[in-house]
């Protein structure tokens, strides 16, 4: 009777039966890729998922000792800023911290200056990889082997990819002819890192049916089950760094994918709390928050000017979470970071707006003029300048469904109502 | 006669709304709702009777069996299910849960336990349901080493176990998201999970359909159960692409098929999903059409999305609907030059871009302003011939502007965002932000050098001097601290050096940083300060 129970209870959940294959020896290719920036999970609404500390606690409980291989499909980051250099470093770092084996090198990594290659791959511990690259000036390299995996890379845009490097890149065809016959000679599977779509991955594998994984760019859930064209496999690990993928190699073929979501049940790993927590001394120490643009708009009065008319809305704001925003940034140590601050402060994108809590006290946290615009003049003269009314859309400007998922104003305005 | 009694018998069903079964509880428990209902529709009512007995119930017993688990780890164990107890009567303080042998819940211990079809590694535990009098109800088989590396079962584990055992027995069906009540994992667990509100509404949910068919059963009523049956149509959302700003507006029709009444929502995974307002509970062979939109202002380019049904139909509980379409963007940006970084010399320099235009936007571009470093802008209409490789466009004739900034000569040496605002006379975009990196100068890329956490061993680490056409050279290196020191290897002619930073292993423990001084040739630029930092750890 058991027996049978236990077989509708692999049924319901999912479970091998007994006496499956034995699944010992099996290669773990743990995959990574599409952060573009996104090192932290960050939102108003929990769940937030994502981030660089939780993707390193996903990788080591994932790894399956000496027998796991680790790539990154790259796009660390979405610009050239100052910024975005040390976001790339902490990420490399991050990554090398679980031993990497290979780091798509492609476009947005190039973007960063060539001398930044030698730093991503330092990092890393030597995973940058790109097929198409032979520059002794470049660190990276055309294939890495790990475990039966003989790994390539390429980025679908060779020609841009050359140009901001200013050398000879190889055209992605050749590259992967290039990696069937690594793969041939060393008698190894041959996976390949790609930046591009899975149209793009598609036609790949139409052209080279000798690939049997080729990993894509997309910025999607990746999906429930891998695509299949031929004998090739298609996967991608998502958007945004929010998602581990996970595939095996039995000896023969592919197997037991998955997708990981990066949610909060992950801890953040504690190496990678250091790195994170270096790259933001970094941000904060080069005061990249004062180098933000600034606009020329009317000027601000600071909610206390505001509370002293409109007393009753003042109750409200001060018990909301809003007269507390900047708190929230200081707990986590992002008060520094140009990414995070404009949410939780007035007018940083104003001249006359906040610069730092010591400066410009007024102007911390979500106050009034956060929503209601700057209220100087109103102050000033309150009958003769009348301000504007406000409509919801005001709110969605930071409560967008990246950094506020599931906000709803006609569920959250009631916490506010003044 | 016949006719005669079957209406009788069918207007007892009809007279009470048949049970409702919510989307959330486990096949199992439906299973059992329905394996009553084929007793009461044999007309088997002691059989139905037992077996509704073994529903859900507010106050049962657990059989707690650690008589494998090691003899240390015992009061551990003991100590984690006590907590997953509390947990439960904490959220639902009506729950009665006693420890006995012979328990209508059991939880046991096994060495371990073989691998399953979602990962490779053994399964942590694994539950068994049954309807026989002589078993539990549900026996929870938990493994004392979970994961392919064989980590040994922690209390961590055991308390998320006994919630979901405990779940389980409750009627809850596993939830794939995380840190859930009902979220279960092979490996060792990394964080606790708890009942949410939602999870106890559901189980008194569950526990009002038990107790309803346990009543009807003694009252000899027929409970009504019967299957629903979901249908979702389009099985595809294809919608055609759209200019960024514009509705996209679908409807999905839902239909139940079947004969008991279905329950379902519907959760998107991705914020870009509008779902409007919608019927959730549907009678047998009623249609709902729920409106859905897409928010293509804060989204663009090819859009691969899901959107999951989640219902109470027993053999479809999850239906995946994917969206695939393409929100086109109502601007872009192609810069005609400066990519990745606009070059300065001592005229300063001119930035070109064109910001191309989606025909379907009819604003205009009112005023365009440079900020960050000193430059005059200027803009006209623009058309041309280009690709959109963002979204698989192929060149194709396109309108815009195209935008000249002259910088002027004077900005510090380095490198500085040009950063451009364009003001529209649109309501969805009223202003538009471009930005380009401007070099003036000798710099270092990146910007400082890097050493990341290191040990007490030598390290090295490298940026790249960069001036592009213009040559210089390196006549001096300096550095600032005693435990760095640097040197130039060539990169590219006189244009590009590589300057390598080595640190000897001596610095104390913690964060240590300086910089290295190089001197150039270059009377307007002598010196460059290229900073490093690194941790010791």
């Amino acid at each position: 009777m058991k027996a049978l129970l236990w077989l509708a209870a692999c049924a319901i959940f999912g479970f091998g039966a007994f006496g499956g294959v034995a699944k010992t020896g099996r290669q773990v290719l743990l995959i990574v890729g599409g952060t573009d920036g996104y090192v932290s999970p960050c939102g108003c609404v929990e769940p937030m998922t994502g981030g660089i500390r939780r993707r390193i606690t996903a990788l080591r409980l994932l790894s399956v000792k000496d027998r796991t291989t680790i790539v990154d499909n790259g796009d660390l980051v979405g610009g050239n800023g100052r910024q975005d250099e040390m976001k790339a470093e902490a990420l490399a770092e991050c990554m090398g911290l679980v031993h990497v084996d290979a780091l798509n090198y492609g476009v947005e990594e190039a973007r960063l200056g060539a001398g930044m290659a030698d730093s991503l791959d330092r990092l890393s511990g030597g995973a940058l990889l790109s097929t198409g690259l032979s520059d002794a000036r470049l660190p990276t390299k055309r294939f890495r082997e790990s475990g039966p995996f003989v790994i390539g890379a390429v980025d679908g845009r060779s020609q841009q990819l050359g140009r901001l490097l200013e050398t000879h890149v190889e055209d992605v065809d050749s590259s992967v002819r290039s990696l069937l016959d690594e793969a041939r000679d060393s008698g190894k599977v041959p996976v390949l890192l790609m930046r591009g779509d899975f149209d793009q991955a598609r036609s790949m594998a139409d052209r080279h049916p000798g690939l049997r994984l080729i990993v894509c760019d997309v910025k999607t859930t990746p999906p429930a089950a891998p695509i299949k064209v031929g004998r090739t496999l298609i996967v991608t690990p998502g958007e945004r760094g929010k998602f581990v993928v996970k595939i095996e190699w039995d000896g023969t073929a592919f197997a037991g994918y998955s997708s990981t979501d990066l949610g909060p049940e992950f801890k953040d790993d504690a190496e990678a709390q250091k790195v994170y927590s270096a790259y933001l001394g970094r941000v904060a120490r080069e005061g990249l928050l004062a180098m933000l643009p600034r606009e020329p708009t009317k000027e601000f009065a600071g909610s206390a000017a505001c509370t002293r008319c409109h007393k009753e809305a003042a109750k409200v704001w001060e018990q909301s979470a809003h007269a507390n925003a900047l708190s929230t940034l200081e707990r986590e140590g992002h008060e520094k970071d140009p990414d995070c601050v404009s949410c939780h402060v007035v007018g940083l994108s104003s001249v006359h707006g906040f610069v730092s809590r010591e400066t410009t006290p007024m102007l911390a946290d979500v106050g009034c003029e956060s929503c209601h615009g700057p209220a100087r003049a109103h102050a000033m003269r309150p009958n003769k300048n009348k301000m504007a009314k406000v409509e919801s859309d005001v709110c969605t400007k930071c409560h967008n469904t990246e950094h506020s998922p599931g906000f709803d104003f006609k569920t959250f305005w009631p916490k506010i109502a003044h | 006669m016949i006719a005669a009694l079957a209406l009788f018998v069918l207007a007892q069903t009809k007279d009470d709304a048949p049970v409702s079964l919510p989307p959330g509880s486990s096949e199992a428990f439906q299973s059992s709702v329905f394996a009553v209902q084929g007793k009461v529709d044999k007309g088997d009512w002691q059989e139905a009777a037992r077996l509704a007995a073994r529903l859900p119930r507010l106050k049962f017993t657990l059989d707690w069996d650690d008589s494998t688990v090691p003899e240390r780890d015992r009061p551990f164990f003991a100590k984690a299910r006590d907590k997953a107890i509390s947990m439960w009567k904490a959220a639902m303080p009506e729950l009665q849960i006693a420890l006995a042998k012979q328990g209508d819940l059991k939880i046991d211990f096994v060495k371990d336990l073989p691998p399953n079809a979602d990962s490779p590694g053994p399964a942590g535990a694994v539950y068994l349901f049954s309807p026989d009098p002589g078993d539990p109800v549900v026996e929870g088989v938990l493994a004392l080493l979970r994961s392919e590396n064989h980590r040994p079962t922690a209390p961590l584990d055991v308390t998320n176990e006994t919630l979901f055992a405990i779940g389980s027995f409750l009627g809850l069906a596993r939830q794939p998201r995380a840190l859930s009540l009902m979220y279960r994992a092979e490996d060792p667990y990394v964080a606790q999970n708890v009942p949410t509100p939602a999870d106890i509404r559901l189980v008194r949910h569950i526990l009002d359909a038990s107790d309803e068919v346990r009543k009807d059963v003694k009252a000899k009523r027929s409970p009504g159960a019967a299957a629903p049956q979901i249908f979702v149509s389009p099985n595809k959302m294809t919608p055609d692409q759209v200019s960024q700003g514009m509705p996209m507006p679908i409807l999905l029709q839902i239909t139940n098929q079947g004969k008991g009444p279905l329950d379902f929502r519907l959760v998107p995974d991705c914020g870009c999903f509008l779902i409007g307002e919608y019927k959730d509970t549907l009678a047998p062979r009623e249609t709902t059409v729920v409106p859905i939109g897409i928010n293509t202002i804060e989204f663009t380019g090819h859009l691969l999305k899901t959107l999951f049904v989640y219902s109470n139909d027993p053999v479809t509980p999850i239906v995946q609907v994917p969206l695939d379409t393409i929100v086109r963007p109502a601007y872009w940006f192609k810069d005609l030059n400066g990519d990745p970084a606009l070059v300065l010399d001592e005229h300063g320099g001119i930035f070109q871009t064109v910001m191309v235009v989606d025909d379907d936007q009819k604003w205009t571009v009112k005023s365009v302003t440079a900020s960050g470093i000193p430059a005059a802008v200027e803009f006209e209409p623009w058309t041309g011939d280009l690709p959109n490789p963002d979204i698989g466009e192929p060149s194709t004739h396109r309108r815009g502007y195209k935008i000249r900034a002259l910088i002027a000569p004077n900005i510090v040496t380095g490198r500085a965002n040009l950063d451009i605002t364009i003001h529209t006379s649109d309501d969805k975009f009223p202003t538009i932000y471009h930005s380009v990196l401007a070099q003036r100068g000798i710099v270092a890329v990146p910007l400082s050098c890097y050493f990341g956490q290191i040990g007490k061993e030598k390290a090295e680490a490298s940026v790249v001097l960069t001036r592009p056409g213009q040559p210089y050279k390196i006549t001096k290196i300096e550095s600032d601290t005693d435990f760095v020191s640097a040197r130039i290897e060539p990169y590219r002619g006189e244009t590009e050096y590589k300057l390598v930073v080595t640190y000897n292993g001596k610095a104390p423990i913690g964060r240590f940083f300086g910089k290295i001084i190089v001197h150039t040739d270059d009377p307007k630029q002598p010196t460059v300060e290229v900073p490093f930092e690194g941790t010791v750890s």
